[in-house]
């Protein structure tokens, strides 16, 4: 379970954001500028709140009153990018096995098979990023990320740049994963191509200088 | 002739002396001693400029503090100076009385000037912008996010910068490197203020094809001057070649 309650400065706007995701698939729906990717940058690491918290399972990993704020490579959360960021000079092979762990004793080759049979990968081991499909590109995406067993998967616009075909097959994928890994998802989106998916869906609320996404009026989570 | 030599023992030209001497011909020596001594001299230098410059542009580009472009400009200050007027600013800074002189016979009880290890000031001093422009361009181009990417993935800041930038970089790197390497290897100005023109101890191949030309020698010319651009050719060459071999698997062969 994630918890998030935090407030982020951004340029034109203050960014307040307010909710708890469990292992279901929370969207956040809002239009473009609304601080959708910050919120999954903030929650990753990639960008640093003002102040609030943010727990995952128990674990703190940013609390301004504690002082904490745990770096991208101990989080333990999978991001997919929306444009995936794939290492153009890496097979997608090493791209995959890049974030497991090397422990002696296991190989590191263990999970592997298991992951690329559901993405359906397994011919495109020795390609490069360069040499695949927008739908290609997305497996390997999820691929690599869930080889780090992350306890939480964030999605950046995972549909927006397939078309119709390949979205509805997608989609398809992504729910099937979902349950198979049982860990909380959270896509942001923009247009509703990813509501389907959701368990829960969070709206922005507009202020004069201010957005917030909460789940709750009153500050819940919030308290200490 | 200064007796003592920069740093004393580490490479010691005397080497190449002999081993020229077993050669019968006299011609021989006075090609192949200074284009060894040239080939020792550029490849210390472009070390040098390598690990300093690839590390100074990753460092300058990150960091921001005050006083950042004053520092930028001074290390790119030899590209657009006169040689002569880097040897000139060398030679102060390194002559018995210049703060940088006063140390080197404090550390290691000798002058630099006028011995190989001049030279490789010179040539590295002068060498040192090319490195330093492409590299920093090259880190320029790399795509934050596949960085951000494997900070997700569980790397910390030394793994994403050996796994994902250095080789990313890498082609504009190399490309440095090799104007590096031509450049200090074609160092004139700066090294003969610096260096002088010393046979066998600081005569670099660009110094001994001026005098060999200045003094009707073209025996001794035109060997010279092929070598150098053999080297210069074979340089450049095994670059094209080296890129492509190496990156056009992620770069040209795009599926349809």
């Amino acid at each position: 379970m994630l918890t998030a309650c935090f407030r982020k400065r951004l340029p034109d706007f203050t960014l307040n954001v307010n909710f708890a995701v469990e292992e279901e698939v929370l969207v956040l729906a809002g239009p473009s500028g609304s601080g959708k990717t910050t919120i999954l940058e903030c929650l990753c690491g990639l960008q640093k709140p003002e102040e609030g918290r943010i727990l995952l399972n128990e674990k703190i990993l940013y609390s301004s009153d504690a002082r904490i704020n745990l770096p991208p490579s101990e989080r333990g959360i999978g991001y997919i990018f929306q444009d995936y960021a794939l290492f153009e000079h890496m097979t997608v092979k090493d791209n995959i096995l890049y974030g497991v762990k090397r422990t002696r004793g296991t190989g590191r080759d263990e999970r592997l098979p298991a992951v690329l049979e559901r993405m359906g990968i397994v011919h495109l081991m020795d390609r490069y990023p360069i040499q695949l499909s927008g739908g290609e590109r997305q497996r390997v995406a999820l691929a690599r990320a869930l080889m780090t067993r992350p306890s939480i998967l964030l999605l950046d616009e995972p549909l927006a740049a397939l078309d119709r075909r390949l979205r509805e097959k997608m989609r398809q994928e992504l729910r099937e994963l979902h349950r198979a890994w049982q860990i909380p998802f959270i896509l942001v989106t923009h247009c509703c191509c990813e509501e389907q998916l959701a368990d829960k869906i969070l709206r922005p609320l507009q202020g004069p200088d201010n957005v917030s996404w909460a789940e709750r009026k009153e500050d819940v989570l919030c308290k200490h | 002739m200064p007796s003592t030599a920069f740093p004393p023992y580490l490479f010691n030209s005397e080497i190449f002396v002999t081993v020229a001497q077993g050669v019968k011909n006299m011609m021989v020596e006075d090609v192949l001693i200074p284009i060894l001594l040239s080939l020792k001299i550029v490849l210390v230098a472009t070390a040098c400029v390598f690990v300093g410059g690839v590390f100074l542009a990753r460092l300058l580009l990150t960091q921001n503090f005050f006083g950042k472009e004053v520092i930028e400009s001074l290390l790119l200050l030899p590209m657009v100076l006169p040689p002569t007027v880097t040897g000139f600013g060398l030679l102060v800074l390194f002559g018995k009385h210049g703060p940088l002189g006063v140390l080197t016979r404090f550390l290691f009880g000798g002058q630099v000037l006028f011995t190989w290890g001049a030279a490789v000031i010179a040539a590295a001093i002068v060498a040192f912008p090319l490195m330093y422009q492409s590299a920093r361009a090259a880190f320029e181009k790399v795509d934050a996010r596949q960085e951000q990417a494997a900070r997700t993935l569980g790397a910390g800041e030394l793994r994403v910068f050996f796994t994902i930038t250095l080789p990313q970089a890498w082609p504009g790197i190399l490309s440095g490197l090799v104007l590096a390497f031509t450049r200090a290897y074609g160092e004139f100005g700066a090294t003969l203020m610096v260096a002088g023109n010393i046979p066998g101890k600081t005569q670099t191949v660009p110094m001994a094809i001026y005098f060999a030309v200045e003094s009707g020698n073209y025996r001794v010319a035109v060997p010279l001057v092929a070598a150098t651009a053999l080297i210069s050719l074979g340089a450049i060459l095994w670059l094209k070649i080296w890129l492509k071999r190496k990156f056009w698997c992620y770069t040209e062969r795009k599926m349809g």
